[in-house]
């Protein structure tokens, strides 16, 4: 029995009482979502996404971008198993896309030859096991178990026929954990006797093609496979093998992801590829300035990780727009800020017009509907903050204070001795370190946070989770006495910049503000510059010792008139130049799973964090917001 | 100057660095700074924290054949610390010499670690060596300390996610050449975590694949992603006889982050790697 085996192989897992009928359990995808999320991002250098989808319920898929995977995994009697196999099920999906083998140029297509793509299916899943547990081998023994799962449960179901099921089925039982000898694979082959002859071929066939280390062969094999053996009965085609989802050719995009980027051998030719570059320039100046732009190079010394793609080529914007001044009606009653534009490397003066607004204020119920759920939560973020609050501490050497300083008193003897006028120094007193903080959060209103998380009606909208993020930040900085301002932004084209005042510095959070917040929806565009410019422009005229800009944004600079493109981002970059150059340090918390493509070159790297959970970003704002701000 | 009065120091230490230290060079840091050694330029050292900077300034000194003096910063770190005091001695007043002092004067390399968590008030005191005249001032024994050409400061700085409440001062930073540190690329760590622990190299080579996908985590909540000195820990764990799986755990998992599910992402990346 299939639970025998589990047992045996998983001797961790406590004994259950002998009864074959246990109710299987379900496991939802949501309950492993966020660390599923961060599992993938490690192990595919951060290239793949996981979400799930109902279509994932035959089997997982990817696009090459995102891994599908099935809303929920009820196959097995235990959580721990289900949630073994989300994990292995994705693993498998990025060393499948790692490993080349789903190259556009290498999966046939099924339309012009469903045997081959079958075939070339079967093959490649094969290989990539075994690819699979040579790179990571702790995921071998969970390899092996799944093997034994998938090929009981089709033995089970008495599907034995048809020209695939037994070459499935025959490959399941290879051994994994080293090459099959050729009598291995002869005494396979003996368990379908009336395919003997031929299934034995395709297994020694087989066998040679698992031994070499490039997936090429497995298409070349999956033609002659079907060439050889003919059409496939409808009837009989096969099932998927569960940890291995199924190939979607009609989805695939050209990969992101290079088995190059997981692989690290030490063999000298990668050796000689992974050069280091310089270390550093003989500069005198550190500038912390953002990092320069570059291209993502796959063979860089830290693959990539650093570096970034800049695939914007394709969203330049038409240039003849930018020639044209504002005009004085355009100009009316906002506040003008300058653009970079970086192909001319000048700025645009007055180019944008920013108006401010203060949205109306209404039902509070949203934030009240918050507030009730989350209680205990708050509760905590406030003990949280509590922790921030001026720290005592005792400083030495002051003029005056409640205790002699033994170390000034011994020091001025010292000098007096010395023939040195000796220093008045001599007390200690306690003090509190004062925060004098003023932060401005900036929310990026653009349409997109309408979006559904995941594209699933059912979850929250982005701008939910926003809602309560901020909600959240202002009920902990109630405890506090750094001053806050909250932002939204968002507008479409040049002339039409919207800053709405959520609470200005000097607003309580009240009513009003609450109504304000319960009001917050997606609006149009992201041009995120100017919004920039206009926050750190109030910034500049709080008195703090310390001004802290936090943005909070769901995708790239985008507007309407070309700032979609690189054009956006350089211009973004240049206001937060500016920010810094003022006095203002900025950091970004953002849900855009490919904000690594331009959150390093804007905000720098440690200045911006990627949140791969969109729902936990409501509690990482003011977890940021604390490590940022701890003395 | 006698060593004994190096007692008096609490917060620095005074090495001869004998034995020559292994340090495997990563791109041209040790160009760069013998460059700057030369045209007499204080340097920084900028990068997280487990990469060799440490290291790289023993190996430097050893180079050198210079003594080495290091300073831990923290927060209340006084410039008397770094300068120097009178003490009382026999009814009689001492001049005792502060690390920095003492480093100028014998033309010593002086390593301030971690400058940030030093007071600004205490930071304020390097600037005059900092620039081209190279001078310390000790108001209170009235003298005027030119550095000697064997003299070098180095300072060290992490730049990473950190406090904005203990930033270096710009005014501070544009005062030195700045050689980045970072994760040394594959082939080099793999040396590294070789030599260092005398792991195998299958064992290192998988040590470093784990250290490559954590590091894919420090923009999504890491505190500190797993360094080059973590890397190092497991791989001696494990050269002991503990198990990878338990050895990644004690020595990365644990370290790197208190949240329960980054914590529960790293140990599966973990178990992805090193079987049971
Ligand atoms: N290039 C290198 N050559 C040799 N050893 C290295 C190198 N880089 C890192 N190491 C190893 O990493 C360990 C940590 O390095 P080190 O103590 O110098 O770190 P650090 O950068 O000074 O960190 P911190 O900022 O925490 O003080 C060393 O003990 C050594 O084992
Ligand atoms: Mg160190």
């Amino acid at each position: 029995m299939i639970r025998d085996w589990f047992r045996k192989l998983n001797p961790t897992r406590p004994k259950k009482p002998a009864e074959p009928e246990q109710p299987v359990t379900s496991l939802a995808f949501a309950d492993v979502e966020s660390t599923l999320a961060l599992y993938v991002k490690a192990i595919s250098d951060s290239r793949l996404k996981v979400m799930s989808n109902t279509l994932a319920r035959q089997g997982a898929y990817t696009d090459g971008r995102t891994i599908f995977v099935p809303p929920e995994v009820d196959m097995f009697d235990d959580k721990k198993q289900a949630r073994l196999f989300y994990r292995v099920t994705s693993a498998w999906k990025v060393m499948q896309l790692a490993s080349g083998t789903l190259d556009l140029e290498r999966v046939p297509d099924p339309n012009e030859d469903r045997e081959q793509f079958l075939y070339y299916e079967i093959l490649s899943g094969e290989w990539v096991d075994r690819t699979l547990v040579n790179l990571w081998p702790g995921l071998a023994p969970n390899i092996e178990l799944m093997r034994r799962d998938a090929l009981a449960r089709r033995s089970q179901n008495g599907h034995r026929t048809g020209n695939l099921e037994p070459l499935i089925q025959s490959l399941l039982r290879l051994p994994i954990d080293h090459q099959p000898e050729t009598d291995e694979i002869r005494r396979v082959a003996e368990e379908f006797p009336q395919k003997n002859g031929e299934l034995r071929d395709m297994l020694l066939a087989t066998g040679d093609m698992l031994r070499i280390d490039e997936p090429g062969q497995c298409l070349k094999l999956a033609f002659e496979f079907s060439a050889g053996n003919g059409k496939i009965d409808e009837s009989t085609l096969p099932q998927a093998v569960h940890f291995r989802g199924r190939i979607r050719p009609d989805l695939l995009k050209p990969p992101e992801i290079t088995i190059e980027d997981i692989k690290t051998d030490d063999k000298p030719a990668s050796g000689s590829r992974r050069r280091p570059p310089p270390r550093s320039e003989p500069l005198l100046v550190d500038s912390n300035e953002p990092m320069p732009m570059q291209r993502r190079n796959r063979k860089s010394p830290t693959g990539g990780r650093q570096s970034m793609q800049i695939s914007l080529a394709d969203r330049e914007p038409a240039r003849t727009f930018h020639t044209v001044p504002l005009t004085e009606e355009e100009k009316k009653g906002a506040h003008l800020y300058h653009e970079w534009d970086y192909l001319r490397e000048m700025y645009l003066p007055e180019w944008n017009a920013l108006r401010t607004r203060r949205p109306k204020s209404g039902s509070t119920d949203k934030v009240d509907q918050i507030l009730r759920q989350h209680t205990a939560l708050i509760r905590h973020l406030k003990q949280q903050f509590e922790a921030l609050r001026p720290e005592r501490m005792r400083l030495t050497r002051q003029l005056d204070g409640d205790e002699l300083d033994l170390g000034a008193y011994v020091d001025s003897q010292a000098d007096q001795m010395a023939g040195l006028s000796p220093s008045e120094k001599l007390y200690s007193k306690v003090d509190e370190k004062e925060r004098n903080i003023a932060l401005a959060c900036l929310i990026d209103l653009s349409g997109s946070t309408g979006a559904w998380i995941d594209d699933d009606p059912r979850n929250d909208q982005v701008i939910e989770v926003i809602r309560r993020g901020v909600v959240f930040l202002c009920e902990a900085l109630t405890v506090l006495d750094d001053r806050h301002a909250v932002y939204g932004f968002t507008g479409s084209t040049r002339k039409q910049s919207e800053f709405s005042i959520v609470k200005e510095f000097d607003e309580s959070y009240g009513e009003t503000v609450k109504g304000r917040m319960n009001g917050l929806g997606p609006g149009a565009y992201t041009r995120m510059g100017p919004a920039i410019r206009h926050a750190v422009h109030n910034l500049t005229m709080q008195s703090a010792r310390v001004r802290i800009l936090m943005l909070l944004s769901d995708g790239r600079p985008n507007d309407f008139d070309g700032y979609g493109g690189r054009y956006g981002v350089e211009d973004t970059r240049k206001a937060l130049i500016e920010a810094r150059q003022s006095g203002v340090n900025t950091f970004a918390l953002t849900i855009d799973g490919e904000a690594r493509d331009y959150m390093p070159y804007m905000f720098g790297l440690g200045h911006y964090m990627v949140i791969e959970d969109t729902p936990a970003l409501a509690t990482r704002l003011s977890e940021v917001y604390r490590r940022l701000t701890v003395q | 100057m006698s060593i004994e009065h190096l007692e008096q120091w609490s917060d620095a230490q005074l090495a001869e660095v004998e034995e020559e230290p292994y340090y495997l060079p990563i791109g041209d840091e040790v160009t760069i700074f013998d460059t700057a050694y030369r045209e007499q330029l204080p340097v920084m050292l900028k990068g997280p924290t487990g990469v060799g900077k440490t290291r790289f300034v023993r190996a430097m000194a050893h180079r050198l054949g210079r003594p080495l003096i290091t300073v831990a910063c923290h927060d209340d770190l006084t410039a008397s610390d770094l300068l120097g005091r009178f003490l009382i001695k026999d009814n009689e007043t001492v001049w005792m010499d502060g690390p920095l002092t003492y480093a100028v004067r014998t033309g010593a390399i002086c390593y301030l670690d971690e400058i940030v968590e030093a007071r600004k008030d205490t930071t304020v005191v390097i600037h005059p060596l900092t620039d081209d005249r190279r001078r310390l001032r000790l108001e209170k024994t009235g003298e005027v300390l030119a550095a000697p050409p064997e003299f070098q400061l180095i300072i060290s700085y992490n730049p990473g996610y950190q406090s904005l409440m203990k930033n270096l001062k710009p005014s501070t930073r544009q005062r030195f050449v700045a050689i980045d540190f970072d994760f040394p690329p594959p082939d080099e760590e793999l040396e590294i975590i070789c030599h260092e622990s005398g792991v195998d190299r299958e064992t290192a080579q998988l040590l470093v694949r784990l250290g490559e996908m954590i590091r894919n985590l420090s923009d999504s909540g890491l505190d500190e992603p797993a360094s080059t000195r973590l890397l190092v820990y497991a791989a001696k764990l494990i050269r002991s006889g503990i198990s990878p799986r338990r050895a990644c755990e004690l020595a990365i998992a644990a370290p790197i982050t208190d949240d329960a599910t980054v914590q529960e992402a790293v140990s599966d990346v973990v178990t992805t790697i090193f079987a049971e």
